[in-house]
């Protein structure tokens, strides 16, 4: 009966390359850097050390060193004679305790294999949803990780990502770049913000910020200093980017202040435009039979909402008949500056 | 201890890697531990052709040729350059990138991928650690799955079948296509190919894409060259949702996300009532009449004549909406 290992093999070739290229290495760090469990390593790593070409005599094996601790210039070796292959089965403790472990011995695997047709797709997919997006990664970068990975990918993952970005670079322009370039020194910074929630545009100065990302839009959230509170802003409404050098001392972020939406209401997606569900995270999304799609909005501001429902009346009609009217007298009175032309 | 799979397969790697001359199967037999255990001749070659077929499944190629062994001609070997990762000079900036590519998308579809992909740039001495504070996701996991989908079927010139729903249609219809490019534009994900039954190239947008499936046989339309892929593409997108460039009045302290597009903008008057012209260079013709028309009488588009005709008819259609 043959046992199964903890990991596939290709899994076991990248953990002995990770090994041989690093020198001695914690078993935790290890772990976290493969994404793997401490235990499936230490499984493989013992699996691995027993790998190799026997009966060509010693020094054919895979050969490992373990310590408790690295001292300067390498682990302290508390086993160093690991030449005959069932000493693993000797002393298995050795492995289950060591903190850290050295590859002294790789059998001729000094290299991780090429990138598989899917491992390249899917990091170049998941790369390229980072293309005209400065305020999350370096733009220079993302294009040298996609030029390098297409050199070490078969051509024919053909997903021209690189291409993509001639049309979207610089969408947000200077200014996220500008404010990714700040928080990286975790510098506080001061901008020009577009709000579209209360329809203002302010000077704000935030410390602490960070971005965060949700779907297609970026965000910084940080602290306020105007009004004393965490707030989160939409990186492409921020303008006018300066650093103001190191960030105040700002203690911890609350929990969740200002992120729920307060409010909602229920609406309707008329047959024939129910593609309009991916423009927005609607709540409660119920398909009818005629075709037409019955959605909660959830929002924060009530101006903000009549905004949101005026500007897509051809796709979303709100149930209630009252703000139906509300909003085409809203209409009505803005369709007269056309008239009047 | 007895060999598991995974430490035979180690083990027969670093056989083929290590000899320069080809193996066959018998010297892989006695040499590679872990094939010891077959009972049987045909026990044997069964073994051997399904851990060949797994190497070459992850990518090991074995060359064929001609081995030593006086009893059996056929031998493998495996060059170091076919297999090994090359030497890569990545600068901090892009090492960085992937280390952030690594945050927003663990755990997400094509998880085991994404790690395996990266923990071979790990193990290649790659130290990805993140310069900025980053967190949430990069975009709709569903989307990014059947995108890596789609463009593993285009490298492979498989044909997929899949339902679409295009804007302004309700019910899906059924799509054959041989795809030949899949890319991002505006944070949307899009794939072009021949549409079988349509007889014509064609582009969807993968997020109105549902029961992507492939099996249907293999490409046998001509692809066209990459650039003029791109090309068919990007007209598209643009029919999807034009750029344009706009000249729209705002009035005094209100408008903020139209001032957030603007480059430029004057101070002008309309009708009494004090305001801006802002001069916007490059925006979506669907988002900016959807926030003029969302603005009421705070904003009135001026220019171009196709975002004045959306601004209206999406008015219009609210003023009838009171029933």
């Amino acid at each position: 009966m043959t046992p199964r290992s903890p990991l596939p093999a290709e899994t076991m070739l990248t953990v002995l390359a990770y090994f041989q290229d690093r020198g001695p290495v914690a078993i935790a760090e290890a772990a976290r850097d493969l994404s793997l469990t401490e235990s499936s390593l230490r499984k493989a790593l013992g699996q691995l050390w027993t790998c190799g070409l026997p009966g060509y005599g010693p020094g054919e094996l895979i050969d490992l060193a373990f310590s408790s601790e690295v001292t300067f210039g390498g682990p302290l070796t508390i086993d160093g004679d690991f030449d005959e292959p069932d000493a693993f089965d000797d002393d298995p403790d050795l492995l289950e305790s060591a903190e850290y472990v050295e590859v002294t011995f790789s059998a001729g695997i000094t290299r991780p294999l090429r990138l598989t047709f899917e491992e390249a797709v899917t990091l170049k997919t998941a790369l390229a949803t980072l293309i005209g997006r400065p305020e999350v990664v370096d733009q220079d970068g993302l294009q040298e990780a996609l030029a390098i990975l297409s050199s070490i990918s078969t051509p024919a993952a053909r997903l021209d990502a690189a291409e993509a970005a001639q049309v979207v670079v610089n969408k947000y322009g200077d200014a996220a770049r500008d404010l990714r370039a700040a928080l990286e020194t975790g510098h506080a910074v001061r901008f020009l913000y577009h709000s579209a929630k209360s329809d203002s545009s302010r000077i704000r100065i935030v410390d602490g910020g960070r971005v965060h990302l949700d779907g297609e839009h970026t965000y910084l959230r940080g602290f306020d200093r105007g009004v004393g509170e965490w707030r989160t802003f939409r990186v492409d409404r921020i303008a006018d980017v300066e650093d103001l050098g190191p960030a105040k001392d700002i203690g911890p972020e609350p929990e969740d202040g200002d992120q729920a939406p307060t409010a909602h209401i229920y609406a309707e997606i008329p047959a024939g435009a129910e593609w309009f569900l991916d423009e927005y995270p609607f709540g409660a999304v119920e398909h009818r039979a005629d075709g037409s799609v019955r959605v909660r909005v959830d929002y924060y501001d009530a101006a903000w909402l009549r905004r949101f429902l005026c500007g897509n009346a051809t796709t979303l009609v709100p149930c209630d008949p009252e703000l139906r009217a509300e909003i085409a007298e809203t209409a009505a009175r803005a369709l007269a500056a056309y008239d009047q032309d | 201890m007895a060999t598991s799979k995974s430490q035979r397969l180690v083990n027969l790697v670093i056989c083929l890697l290590s000899r320069p001359d080809f193996q066959s199967a018998r010297q892989i037999r006695t040499s590679v531990q872990g094939y010891e255990d077959a009972i049987s001749d045909e026990g044997f070659a069964r073994t051997f052709e399904r851990d060949k077929a797994e190497l070459e499944a992850a990518g090991v190629i074995l060359e064929k040729g001609r081995s030593r062994d006086a009893d059996e001609s056929i031998g493998y070997r495996i060059r170091r350059d076919d297999v090994e990762l090359p030497p890569l000079d990545l600068t901090p900036r892009a090492a960085g990138v992937l280390a952030v590519v690594g945050e927003v998308w663990a755990g997400a579809e094509r998880n085991a991928e994404l790690i395996g992909a990266l923990n071979k740039l790990r193990a290649a001495g790659i130290h990805p650690e993140p310069s900025t504070l980053v967190e949430g996701r990069a975009g709709d996991p569903r989307e990014l799955e059947l995108a890596a989908d789609l463009a593993e079927y285009a490298g492979s010139g498989q044909v997929v079948t899949f339902s679409h729903t295009p804007a302004g249609e309700t019910e899906p219809s059924t799509r054959v296509l041989e795809p030949w490019l899949v890319a991002s534009r505006e944070g949307h994900w899009y794939v072009v190919g021949y549409d079988r039954e349509r007889e014509a190239v064609r582009s969807f947008r993968i997020s109105r894409i549902a029961h992507l499936a492939a099996g249907n046989g293999a490409a046998s339309h001509p692809r066209p060259a990459a650039a003029e892929v791109q090309q068919i593409l990007d007209a598209s997108v643009r029919a999807f949702d034009a750029t344009i460039s706009a000249r729209i009045w705002v009035a005094q302290d209100t408008s903020a996300e139209l001032r957030a597009c603007a480059r430029a903008s004057t101070v002008q008057q309309r009708a009494g009532v004090a305001g801006e012209v802002l001069e916007i260079p490059s925006a979506s013709l669907v988002r900016l009449t959807r926030l003029v028309a969302g603005a009421g009488i705070h904003a009135v588009a001026l220019e171009p004549p196709e975002l004045v005709a959306a601004v209206r008819t999406t008015l219009r259609t609210a003023t009838e909406a009171i029933a």
